[in-house]
């Protein structure tokens, strides 16, 4: 995937110059949640607390923050990717990319969220890289049938469907396939998939709409009838 | 007649699918502990700005020079050549 320098100098400059007021920041955000005044109550402060030394130079504060929350990134990144190698190479990238963005963390939000953010873009990243419509995966409804047959297993295997949803909506291109794999698949709501597109709300819903419907015509054309 | 899908069955199980567990924390430390090779501009700098200002000064000097000696330029010529000449 993508191979970052950290130029130390520039790093230890950096930090010289943003951190303590980033510092303040964070520290007022730990003294909330630590008291339960604000809205920030709802960051953990062992989040925050470890943000703090990690803007300080201590790289096993960071070591814990990756460990707590690579498995919630994993989560996302496993629609944007079926390939393992690929899959941990995108949740490395996800937290390489939060390292160096981690001064515009306000704590205002749960880190979670903002890591869903981050490895949202760099899934859509990866699907517009390598998006290639002459080159896409031959895919055919009729090769699954058993699963889509409404009579056949009442239970199917977890992985089956995901693997399916997810060869299914790869035919379509990254915009659409984002915006329902986010909508359906993550269930995300208008505001939360406005939130991690960086769309607008009325983006959102228009593309949900173009989406459902070129995923309905690409039911048509194998002559069933799709109910989303 | 169409053969009906219901998509959101199908996503109600995928939903549900456990992702492979990952542990990648020790290699996100090697790839940020990872250095550009540190080329520091700043000794090139320093010698480009003194070399700038020593030929600023030589400039001025020569400058002043020759306009002191424009005026008698011929005559310390004549003078040169009659002195090699005897």
């Amino acid at each position: 995937m993508t191979i970052l320098y950290v130029d130390s100098a520039a790093l230890n400059a950096w930090r010289q110059d943003a951190v303590p007021g980033i510092l303040r920041r964070l520290g007022a955000a730990v003294a909330a949640a630590s008291s339960g005044r604000t809205r920030a109550a709802t960051v953990p402060v062992a989040d925050l607390r470890q943000i703090e030394q990690t803007l300080n130079g201590d790289s096993e504060a960071y070591k814990r923050l990756i460990e707590r929350h690579q498995q919630h990134v994993a989560n996302i990144l496993w629609k944007f990717t079926r390939d393992p190698r690929t899959h941990e190479e995108l949740v490395q990238d996800v937290f390489v990319e939060a390292f160096l963005s981690l001064r515009t963390y306000k704590g205002k939000a749960p880190l979670s969220h903002w890591l869903a953010t981050i490895a949202t873009r760099v899934g859509y990243a990866f699907w517009k890289d390598t998006y290639d419509r002459r080159r896409m995966e031959p895919f055919s409804l009729a090769d699954w049938d058993e699963l889509l047959d409404p009579d056949g297993e009442p239970n199917p295997d977890p992985s089956d469907a995901a693997r399916f949803m997810y060869e299914l909506l790869a035919q379509l291109n990254p915009r659409d396939r984002l915006v329902l794999t986010l909508r359906y698949l993550e269930e995300c709501d208008i505001d939360e998939t406005a939130r991690r597109t960086g769309w607008s709300k009325a983006m959102v819903k228009v593309q949900s709409l173009r989406a459902r419907h070129r995923l309905k015509k690409l039911f048509e054309k194998a002559g069933r009838e799709l109910e989303l | 007649m169409k053969k009906s899908v219901d998509l959101s069955r199908l996503i109600a199980h995928a939903r549900v699918e456990t992702p492979p567990r990952v542990d990648v924390a020790d290699d996100v430390l090697s790839l940020l502990a990872v250095r550009r090779p540190a080329v520091s501009y700043h000794p090139l700098m320093w010698i480009a700005s003194l070399s700038s200002a020593a030929a600023a000064c030589a400039a001025v000097i020569s400058f002043v020079i020759m306009r002191a000696s424009q005026s008698n330029a011929l005559s310390n010529m004549y003078e040169v050549i009659s002195w090699a000449a005897q």
